[in-house]
């Protein structure tokens, strides 16, 4: 293994001599190859130094306790049954079940603000947007509402109500596309830490 | 860990055991929060996604047919749930791959690159400049140790992308440590 091209094969394959994943016929062609080679003795220097910074500058801090105790919660609230059918259709289903009962809700709460005399300010959408009406919990970060607008895509158009409602567009979902929307109810309902209730207008 | 093996736990998160999803997320979170954080880069979406991740292992656990690692398939689960992050927040990072793009010729000093690396902020920083594409090849091989054909299979791309990816990120780094390298004065 001493022509050119030989030496580009093994370079190509030195970041995985040095994480030790090669083949053993791979290793053996590479090990031959660095007994020549300077150059690729060097860069096997810097790939192994390379390893041991990432290693070291990794952030893996998370903790599983919060992460795993909000897991465990949103698994129980699914049903037995879903797991005999495809994960996906017992999402839409709930998302529809979200829409339905919430939106009858809130639908009712939106009501009393006209009783009262109170209305969201602020411009109407267009015509043509996805409005939620949403109700987020008193203890939710402003940190939180910002990451879960971002994650949907969605910005706030009107609200608070008198009831703390608020109307949020959803930009990246199309009126109609109504798989994009239960993605985003889904999500929505993920979050019941910092969301009390979901309506679509 | 308690010697359980990752492929063993999901047979059993499979058949609905909820001890057996615990264990996977104690035993697995760092490493998939990790390859996810480096992909979003922001904590608290990182934490978002890592959910999505193990919501999806509880949902699907019974479609992995242990054609790959369980592991491999968990990542490629979290590229997918990552990648969907990246497009909801408008990056458009994801879709930009700059393979094509020539590297200039100028070789950098290995030697001066090494001993920058020895401060992490630096490594921290030219990581920080490779597209996501490289970053995220790099941090596979070298933070998960995992094969290229694995690598392949989590981005779904061919071998050979892989290892192109890898000869850009390694060349984008060398110079970026080597010229952060020549800057940075000792403080003692």
């Amino acid at each position: 293994m001493n022509e050119p091209q030989d030496h580009d094969y093994v370079e190509a394959l030195l970041s995985w001599y040095v994480n030790g994943t090669l083949t053993e016929e791979e290793r053996a062609q590479v090990t031959a190859h660095l007994e020549h080679c300077g150059r690729c003795r060097e860069e096997v220097r810097f790939l192994t130094g390379l390893q041991q910074g990432i290693k070291r500058v990794a952030d893996t801090s998370v903790d599983p306790e919060l992460g795993l105790k909000r897991l465990m919660r949103e698994i129980d609230a699914e049903t037995p049954a879903r797991r005999r059918t495809p994960w996906w259709q017992p999402s839409l289903a709930a998302a529809a079940v979200v829409i339905l009962v919430q939106g009858v809700l809130l639908f009712n709460l939106w009501q009393r603000d006209d009783d009262i005399g109170v209305r969201l300010a602020g411009e109407a959408p267009p015509a043509e947007a996805v409005i939620l009406q949403i109700q987020f919990d008193a203890d939710a970060r402003e940190e939180e509402i910002r990451a879960l607008l971002r994650a949907l895509d969605a910005r706030f158009v009107d609200g608070p109500s008198a009831v703390g409602l608020y109307r949020i567009e959803l930009s990246g979902v199309t009126p109609g596309d109504e798989r994009a929307l239960a993605r985003a109810l889904n999500t929505l309902r993920e979050q019941r830490e910092i969301v009390r209730h979901v309506a679509v207008e | 860990m308690n010697g359980e093996t990752a492929e063993a736990l999901l047979a059993r998160i499979a058949r609905g055991d909820r001890k057996a999803l615990e264990r996977f997320y104690r035993d697995h979170h760092n490493r998939v929060y990790a390859f996810i954080l480096q992909r979003v880069g922001e904590p608290v979406v990182a934490a978002e996604v890592l959910n999505d991740v193990m919501l999806a292992v509880w949902r699907q656990a019974a479609q992995f047919q242990g054609r790959s690692k369980a592991l491999t398939w968990v990542l490629g689960i979290a590229h997918y749930k990552a990648t969907d992050a990246l497009r909801r927040r408008g990056r458009d990072a994801v879709l930009t791959d700059l393979d094509d793009v020539p590297e200039p010729s100028d070789e950098a000093d290995a030697a001066t690159a090494l001993a920058a690396m020895d401060d992490g902020e630096l490594l921290r920083l030219c990581l920080g400049k490779l597209s996501e594409a490289h970053r995220v090849v790099v941090h596979l091989t070298f933070f998960e140790d995992l094969a290229y054909p694995e690598i392949a299979e989590i981005l779904a791309c061919p071998v050979g992308t892989v290892k192109t990816r890898m000869m850009h990120a390694k060349r984008a780094l060398k110079r970026c440590l080597e010229r952060a390298g020549k800057w940075h004065e000792p403080l003692s």
